[in-house]
């Protein structure tokens, strides 16, 4: 059943999961208490039973100074999904609220083009030069809509033969 | 919430071996009547018995449609770029045939911008919805 060739067009095309019923975060470039920060704020705010934090890219960053290192951090691209389905008008309004609070220029981005094209999406398969996300934080319930999310990941994961990073 | 007047009768005629259908008669005969479950819950209790296990068999069938389960179905989105303009895929579907159709998306791009299709459907006709001799590029500008 698996396709040898699958593996080799990978890179020229993304995989996601997609739907309507589930609200997604994509924080650009941020670090990782910004990002659990607002998920915390929107979990309550919202009612939402949990949420799980993925990583999907990472940058580390070093000041040097004559050859020796002064300062280091790191700046990554994080993906928020909740735990609880919401209609497509109360994930749009959570999702531009936090857009909108957290004042995050690649967050306002990723949620206009979710309204464009009514449904959002995460990417869950590797990039060109990215591995596939990665789940780094996890809070309150895990059975819903973050079960299924994780499902289609091992789906896809499975599909391509690749492990999957947990 | 049952009073407890309600549950010390429904424990008396548990003691006495009468089934759930008596002691629900006899507590409506009293004025003491409940809800079915609740009672149900309560016999099960007194008589140390587990509650059924699929439930859903003991459903009449003319209900049966109102209640029927949902299979929850998996929606993977396969999305790149053809000449630097970008394209998606919004697949639904199951098992083998959401497989097969990602085999064939990752292969031809689609003829349209954007499709939100069926697995099925793509497996059973893709020269209607895909590409026949365009690729996907090799480093796609596309975003989620």
């Amino acid at each position: 059943m698996r396709d040898p060739k699958l593996k080799a067009n990978s890179d020229s095309v993304m995989l996601g999961d997609w739907d309507t019923d589930t609200v997604r975060l994509d924080f650009d470039n941020t670090i990782l208490d910004e990002v659990k920060y607002w998920a915390f704020r929107a979990c309550f705010w919202f009612k939402q039973d949990g949420f799980i934090i993925l990583e999907s890219s990472r940058k580390e960053y070093v000041v040097k100074r004559k050859g020796e290192v002064l300062h280091e951090w790191v700046r990554a691209s994080y993906l928020v999904i909740f735990n609880r389905p919401a209609k497509w008008d109360l994930n749009v309004r959570i999702m531009n609220w936090v857009a909108l609070q957290s004042k995050n220029a690649g967050l306002e981005q990723y949620v206009r083009m979710q309204c464009i094209k009514r449904s959002s999406t995460v990417r869950l398969g590797p990039k060109i030069d990215k591995p596939p996300p990665r789940v780094v934080y996890r809070y309150g319930k895990q059975d819903r809509q973050i079960r299924k999310l994780l499902e289609t990941q091992e789906f896809i994961l499975d599909a391509l033969d690749m492990e999957e990073v947990d | 919430m049952a009073t407890l007047r309600q549950v010390e009768r429904i424990r008396e005629l548990s003691r006495q071996g009468r089934s759930a259908n008596e002691i629900q008669r006899q507590l409506q005969k009293e004025h003491l009547g409940m809800k079915r479950q609740r009672l149900l819950k309560y016999v099960r209790e007194f008589k140390g018995r587990p509650a059924p296990r699929e439930p859903f068999k003991y459903v009449p069938i003319k209900y049966r449609e109102r209640r029927r389960i949902r299979i929850p179905r998996k929606q993977v989105a396969v999305y790149g770029s053809v000449n630097g303009q970008s394209r998606r895929v919004q697949l639904y579907g199951d098992g083998q045939s959401l497989y097969r159709a990602m085999i064939l998306v990752m292969k031809r791009p689609p003829r349209q911008r954007f499709l939100t299709i069926g697995a099925g459907a793509i497996v059973a006709n893709p020269p209607r919805y895909l590409e026949r001799w365009r690729r996907w590029d090799e480093r796609p500008k596309a975003e989620s």
